[in-house]
């Protein structure tokens, strides 16, 4: 087994809506959206970051001032607003390498998100897992982007490969057909996110167009890959949730002789995050999809003879 | 001294502050105020066996087999074989 | 089927790809679920019912206390076992035998709905003492009454403060004053007499018996083993009364008392008591009977009482089935649930007594279900609701115990019903009633009785899938327990009484979580042959009650002073514990000592239990009494190695070792000496018993004591078991190892091999309030992880299967039971996929060795609880697609959205 590092921001037991049967999910860091809707935003960024979380800090109930004693870099400072009495520095902690504080603290106010992890160790956690799936559960890939870390996915999936795992993946599938296909080789089960038709819109929010992920995926659906492909798309009011862009979607599905869609409603449940990163979510105001915008979305598909799950609903 | 639901015969026992009346199908007050329907009920103090009760309540039982024991003035006497009205 | 689902399957199946249809549906589904749909909603019946029990007052009587207290007295003299069954049966024919309109099911344990009595000849010292209050109240309250019309008391709950009329007992009983003068001259007898009285004199001539009572103060152990629950926590066998019938039980003691009479049989000790033992049976089940007769007498006279006809004749269905129970063996399904009910009832009213398990009664029931259904006499509507009816009277079930023991108990009974498992020969032993038993538990939500489920391999799909359906509603039952492994235990234990693996497979649950030894018997019905199984063995969860973990383990660290309590406890150990090998050793023998200690008083306690307050019918009801003549304290019982040895904290203790070892003998940051300081300064914070709260979310760090705070810091740092890192838990495995033997070393009062228990009940609270901070970063007086495999709320981070391969460690088969509480936010197990994965992942739990695991569906209800103490529900994962988040790093506005959306949806 080639034995590679990468950063890695979660590993998940238990993930019972990301593909089929029960996944242990990696979560790996980085990505080349910027979605301002993204619900694992510690995510986006290649390094280790820093996360405050103000309800967890002790400052006042315990007076704990660990990761005040330990800072050298002057990333935290008491603000003397009884409100908001901790504050971190994200600009400098944005540079930090060695994060003293989240070491110090005891409640996990301060916390890194992001662990380098070798493929030996995820190996590990995954075959500990493995007595726990059942049996169309298995290792699965997600983030941030998978694929924006080719070489340490690609080691732990061979490995997994290696070891007959039921392997699944959630890509924006926006890399280079050279780094797409190989790690597709690899994988059994796809969610695949297309998050507009139209690329200047694609563009315009989550920084990249769209002509790469579709071509990918013609490129995959055309191809002798032997595994379930399932696009996925997260309904964002006023950005994709229209007819249109349905319409769009359907025809290029059809075309591809694709005919299985999950629709994500939205949810602000990342909220949290984004403050805890010292950002504001920029969907903070948005509502969670309304249920009528959901089966209408779904009533088209069907009627064109696509198989369209709404949220965790997906038939495996 | 006016008789309650719980002397009543109509009466079943829910619990301490409540009773159920078979004859109106409902819920009544232990110590609420009985009605037409109030027919009396089986109790040690209303027994012919129960003597010199005190202003406790605790009088003598003379009507089984003990011969004599103590015996308690709210006592429930439904299931009492010794029972003889008063 | 929604419109949408149709088309999703008509579009999936032109794809080669099936829908995934509701188990049970389709072709392929077992016999056991195919049938018609039954609804989800509860029967009109029970549900008004259920409703009436909401309006129930916890409510004391002291009919059955004065009526056994009369005839004991009146019995002075004659033969111990058959004063009792005198005073018993005398009980038995003159409580007050209450019916409503509605019920099929009728009887209780007293007048009252939900009633419950004192029974002073175990310990009255828990009320007693009020004594002289009392009269007071009463005779003051007694004038206030005459002119007072009394208030419909409101609703249903405890009766936590006197009302007028009525006495507040214990914390939580009503009394009717009127009784209270009766109570008096009551108490006043049993002055002296009491099993407390009796077992407190004679173990004082042990010589730590002080200890022992200090033990108990210093909450560093439940003390007393048989002064509060000294029966249950096993399986009622229900064999007799309905494969026989009563008379046929009295005709079978006749004939015994004939042929045993005179003759020693070869028992020089036990040989003469058989012709006593026989006597008193017979006293005792007439006593039963002449009870259940008065029911149907009471159901003729309601009949001529009400007015509605519908009413009418349900009275007469009710007298004519009471009539016909109280002398034979049992005609229709009806008949033998009202019987085995009420075999039940009698059985919790003999003592005091929690944890009394109706065990595998769906299997036990299932003749005569299979019959009546076969003639055509019922249908599963019916049985259905009758179902319903049972879970009601099972709530009923009340007991009248001291306040902590309603805290430990936490006011619960435990009559644990067990689904699932083995037949004899090894085939899986679950059925149609059983899945009739699991659809009531959905459609009547109620406390009890609480399920297990026997988990074996070779249970089918689609009933194991109800179970963990079950478990979505959120009630936390049933249980998941490992046939196997639970198996395993019982040979280990009962093989030396002759315990062989057949009889084994007759397992079931008493209690919450004590797996009991039973047997199985052969009923005939209509000249059919059937195997039941039933409870065969003593009571368990008796022995030596729950020792805090945490604490020994600070004990040891102060040379054996209580820094809480501020004296000399344990005698001084004086080791220097230079090495983490000696701390523990140390332990060991400190341990060692408690249970010596607890123990000597205990056996004692029980043989003044067993000397006087002869659990009579538990004797004639469990094989092999009836055949053999012997009781109780003539170990009668088929097994009678059931007594145990029980433990809390385990998890505090271990995370405790894991923090002295590492920060005191690996790195050797701190010494020894330093972490005592800390320690006796509470991490330098105040003690709950200063700051109000016991959550440990909520204490309070006094001013200017930031000299704990590195130290504080790294002890809540240091590693913590549930994380599968293999430190704590190379811990929890010497502990373990050393703890199993260990029980095995000690002798019950039977002269018998005890064993651990592992459970927490709910003595993580009451034990955690007496211990003082401990290194793992836990303060003073705070709650200790609950159940024994659980981690310490907030410090397992690394999901389930992390968690359960810390707990799969030892083997779990070398201790009575192992206890693992997991929460589940509601969109973990959404919808029948979820439901499927709930399954999957109790089945992987148990396949790794892991005897029991409980789920939590956290509920709205339990959302909002979350919001105010997240600490205790750290390790709450919601689920959604491609997202990941503990719910409590959710911002309270997201939560709340959760909530209202939770209490829309339901799961």
């Amino acid at each position: 087994m080639k034995e590679e590092k990468g950063l890695v921001f979660d590993i998940q037991g238990f993930s019972v809506h990301d593909g089929p049967g029960c996944r242990t999910l990696v979560f790996l860091s980085g990505c080349p959206l910027h979605c301002p809707w993204c619900a694992n935003p510690e995510g986006m960024k290649k390094r280790p970051q820093l996360l405050f979380s103000r309800q967890k800090c002790r400052y006042e109930k315990s007076h704990c001032r660990r990761c005040l004693s330990v800072c050298p870099h002057g990333g935290v400072r008491q603000t003397g607003d009884p409100d908001n009495p901790l504050e971190f520095d994200h600009a400098i902690c944005g540079k930090c390498t060695t994060f003293e504080c989240a070491k110090a603290c005891a409640h996990e106010a301060a916390r890194i998100s992001g662990q380098y992890r070798t493929t030996g160790e995820v190996m590990r956690i995954l075959r500990r897992d493995r007595e726990y799936w059942d049996s169309q559960g298995g290792p699965g890939f997600s983030g941030g982007e998978p694929m924006a870390q080719p070489a340490f996915l690609k080691s732990i999936l061979t490995a997994c490969k290696e070891e007959e795992m039921n392997t699944s993946i959630e890509t924006t599938a926006y890399v280079e057909p050279d780094i797409f296909f190989p790690i597709m080789e690899k994988i059994d089960f796809a969610f695949i996110d297309v998050k507009h038709m139209d690329s200047d819109r694609h563009a315009k929010m989550t920084g990249v167009g769209n002509e790469r992920i579709l071509s990918n995926i013609e490129a995959l659906s055309g191809s002798s890959w032997k595994g379930r492909l399932i696009l996925r798309m997260p309904v964002i009011e006023g950005f994709n949730d229209s007819l249109e862009n349905a319409e769009k979607l359907a025809a290029f599905m059809k075309k591809n002789g694709l005919f299985e869609i999950n629709i994500l409603p939205f949810h602000r449940l990342g909220t949290s995050k984004w403050e805890q990163l010292g950002k504001k979510y920029p969907y903070a105001e948005y509502l969670p999809t309304e249920e009528a915008v959901l089966e209408k979305l779904q009533e088209y598909y069907l009627d064109q003879r696509i198989a369209c799950y709404v949220g965790d609903d997906v038939v495996y | 001294m006016k008789n309650k639901h719980n002397d009543c015969e109509n009466f079943e026992y829910f619990d301490v502050a409540k009773g159920y009346c078979v004859k109106h199908d409902g819920l009544v007050p232990y110590d609420g105020d009985a009605c037409e329907c109030f027919s009396q009920r089986r109790k040690c103090k209303n027994c012919a066996h129960f003597l010199n009760p005190d202003k406790e309540g605790i009088g003598t039982c003379d009507g089984l087999e003990d011969h004599s024991f103590w015996a308690i003035a709210e006592r429930d006497a439904m299931n009492c074989e010794g029972y003889q009205k008063a | 089927m929604t419109k949408q689902n149709k088309k999703l399957a008509e579009i999936l199946a032109e794809k080669g790809l099936g829908l995934n249809q509701r188990y049970g549906g389709g072709e392929n589904s077992d016999a056991i679920t195919e049938r018609e749909k039954l609804p989800y909603e509860p029967t009109k019946r029970a549900k008004k019912l259920m409703d009436l029990y909401y309006q129930t007052l916890a409510s004391t009587s002291t009919e059955w206390t004065y009526w056994y207290t009369r005839k004991y007295e009146e019995m002075d003299g004659d033969v111990q076992i058959v004063r009792r069954a005198h005073a018993l049966a005398n009980a038995f024919r003159h409580v007050t035998t209450s019916i409503y309109p509605g019920e099929i099911l009728v009887g209780g344990k007293a007048s009252y709905m939900r009633g419950s009595y004192p029974m002073p000849w175990l310990n009255q010292s828990f009320f007693a003492a009020q004594k002289d209050q009392f009269s007071d109240k009463a005779k003051g309250n007694a004038q206030r009454e005459a002119d007072k019309q009394a208030v419909l008391g409101e609703g249903g709950g405890n009766v936590t403060k006197d009302m007028p009329g009525i006495l507040s007992l214990a914390g939580k009983f009503g009394v009717r004053m009127e009784e209270v003068s009766g109570l008096n001259k009551i108490t006043d007898y049993w002055e002296g007499k009491t099993v407390f009285d009796l077992g407190e004199k004679y173990s004082a001539r042990v010589p730590e018996f002080k200890i022992k009572n200090d033990i108990g103060r210093t909450l560093t152990a439940r003390p007393d083993s048989a002064y509060t629950i000294p029966v249950g926590r096993e399986v009622v066998n229900y064999y007799y009364p309905l494969a026989w019938g009563w008379d046929k039980v009295v005709e079978y003691c006749d004939k015994r008392a004939e042929e045993v009479a005179g003759h020693a049989g070869g028992d020089g000790l036990r040989g003469m008591d058989r012709l006593y033992y026989y006597e008193s049976v017979i006293i005792l089940v007439k006593g039963i009977q002449a009870w259940i007769e008065n029911y149907a007498k009471e159901a003729r006279r309601l009949e001529k009482i009400t007015p509605d006809e519908k009413q009418k004749q349900e009275f007469v269905d009710i007298a004519e089935r009471c009539q016909w129970i109280a002398h034979n063996q049992p005609r229709t399904f009806v008949e033998a649930a009202q019987l085995a009910y009420f075999t039940h009832i009698a059985l919790v009213n003999e003592e005091v007594a929690s944890g009394v398990s109706p065990g595998r009664l769906g299997q036990v029931l299932y003749p005569w279900y299979e019959q009546d259904i076969a003639a055509g006499r019922t249908n599963d509507h019916e049985v259905l609701e009758l179902l319903e009816c049972m879970r009601v009277k099972f709530t009923c079930m009340d007991l009248f115990v001291s306040g902590s023991s309603t805290s430990v108990l936490s006011g619960n009974t435990f009559n644990n019903l067990t689904v699932g498992g083995l037949t004899r020969d090894g085939k899986p032993a679950c059925n149609r009633l059983e899945w009739l038993i699991l659809h009531a538990a959905e459609t009547l939500q109620s406390p009890q009785p609480t399920l297990s489920i026997l988990w074996d391999e070779k249970l089918p799909e689609d009933f194991v899938l109800k179970a963990a359906e079950v478990v979505k509603t959120g009630t936390g039952y049933p249980a998941w327990m490992n046939n196997q492994v639970g198996i395993q235990f019982l040979m280990k234990q009962y093989g030396p009484e002759g315990m062989t693996e057949e009889e084994a497979r007759a397992i079931a649950i008493g209690g919450c979580l004590e797996t009991s030894p039973c047997c199985w018997k052969e009923l005939t019905l209509n000249g059919k042959k059937y195997e039941i199984p039933g409870g065969a063995g003593n009571s368990t969860s008796i022995g030596v009650h729950f020792i805090s973990n945490p604490k020994i383990l600070s004990l040891v660290l102060d040379n054996g002073y209580d820094t809480k309590y501020g004296f000399q406890l344990f005698p001084p150990h004086n080791k220097k514990l230079d090495t983490y090998e000696e701390l523990w050793e140390t332990f060991c023998e400190y341990y060692k000592y408690c249970i010596n200690t607890l123990l000597r008083c205990c056996n004692i306690q029980h043989d003044i239990h067993r000397k006087f307050d002869i659990p009579l019918l538990q004797s004639t009801l469990k094989p092999d009494c009836l055949e053999t003549g012997y009781e109780h304290a003539n170990m009668g019982y088929r097994y009678n190695a059931t007594y145990n040895i029980e433990t809390s904290g385990t998890i505090n203790m271990v995370n405790s070792l894991a923090a002295l070892k590492k920060l005191v003998y690996e790195e050797k940051k701190y010494t020894l000496e330093e972490m005592r300081d800390a320690l006796h300064h509470n991490f330098g914070f105040y003690t709950p018993a200063e700051s109000g709260n016991y959550s440990m979310g909520e204490q309070i760090k006094k001013d200017h004591m930031e000299q704990y705070d590195e130290i504080h810091s790294d002890c809540l740092l240091a590693p913590k078991y549930g994380n599968d890192e293999g430190y704590c838990e190379q811990i929890l495995k010497e502990y373990e190892e050393w703890l199993c033997p260990t029980c095995r070393t000690f002798e019950s009062v039977f002269g018998l091999p005890m064993y651990a228990c592992q459970i927490s009940v709910s003595t993580q609270g009451l034990l955690g309030q007496g211990c003082p901070a401990t290194a793992d970063g836990r303060l003073e007086g705070t709650t200790f992880a609950d159940a024994s495999m659980s981690a310490y709320p907030g410090t397992d981070k690394s999901g389930p299967y992390a968690l359960f391969n810390s707990a799969t460690v030892w083997d779990h088969s070398e201790s009575q039971n192992s206890q693992m509480n997991l929460k589940l936010h509601p969109t973990a197990v959404k919808g029948e996929a979820g439901t499927r994965r709930l399954m999957d992942l109790a089945i992987a739990y148990m396949k790794k060795g892991g005897f029991h695991i409980q789920f939590n569906v956290v509920d709205s209800n339990l959302l909002k609880k979350a919001q105010k103490n997240p600490e205790n529900y750290r390790d709450l994962m919601v689920r959604v697609a491609g997202f990941t988040q503990y719910w409590v790093e959710i911002g309270k506005p997201i939560q709340d959205e959760v909530v209202a959306r939770t209490e829309y949806e339901g799961v």
